[in-house]
């Protein structure tokens, strides 16, 4: 699996944000998607810069969207009984940049990229359905 | 001891919008953007994390939740 920096590795608070281009091996992460079928708008972000203001969503996030390493770590970030988990393979050769951003949890990273990129690299889409 | 943090998050894609120490306190940010009218309820919900950053549960904040929790 390819290997992004950690602010930890770097000596720097937790909080820092260490972007990068894809690794030139690639990437794979994993996305939650609205329905089975991904369009431009799951990897739209939303706020507006008033909003995110206002929500307290720092400016440098505004235009990032939550992704995961790990596919099982989207599963258990969504409350819904049955989800869709986007798996993107993402490659060098591309305009997007990413970085860890575990204060938000284990595996997570923030992805900076234009929407229809990030659908084109969608490779599959898992539908889970969690027990009651 | 526990450290688990708190993130208030879009419900459908997770998108991160801000973290917090405890329980009370996200379910009151999520209180404090509806009452500002930024956010509809179910828009948003609560993912704990443990001390080792993986997630150990999502919940939403119930209509009346902040009400119960300031009386708490």
């Amino acid at each position: 699996m390819a290997q992004l920096p950690s602010p930890d590795a770097h000596g720097l608070p937790e909080t820092a944000t260490i972007a990068v281009p894809i690794p030139p091996d690639g990437l794979t992460l994993h996305r939650l998607l609205e329905h089975e079928t991904p369009s431009e708008r799951d990897f739209e972000p939303k706020l507006s810069r008033n909003q995110a203001k206002l929500r307290g969503v720092p400016e440098l996030f505004r235009g990032s969207i939550s992704h995961w390493l790990e596919h099982d770590q989207a599963v258990t970030a969504s409350e819904r009984s049955s989800c869709f988990v986007a798996r993107l393979e993402l490659s060098a050769e591309s305009l997007l940049r990413v970085a860890l951003t575990e204060e938000w949890g284990s595996g997570h990273v923030d992805l900076w990229a234009h929407p229809q990129e990030l659908l084109e690299a969608v490779a599959e889409v898992v539908h889970e359905r969690r027990r009651p | 001891m526990d450290m688990s943090v708190f993130i208030v998050q879009e419900s459908i894609h997770a998108d991160h919008v801000s973290r917090h120490g405890t329980r009370d306190e996200a379910i009151a940010a999520i209180e404090e953007m509806i009452r500002q009218g930024l956010a509809e309820r179910g828009e948003f919900n609560i993912r704990e994390i443990d001390d080792a950053g993986k997630t150990v549960r999502v919940f939403g904040v119930p209509e009346g939740e902040a009400a119960r929790t300031e009386v708490a």
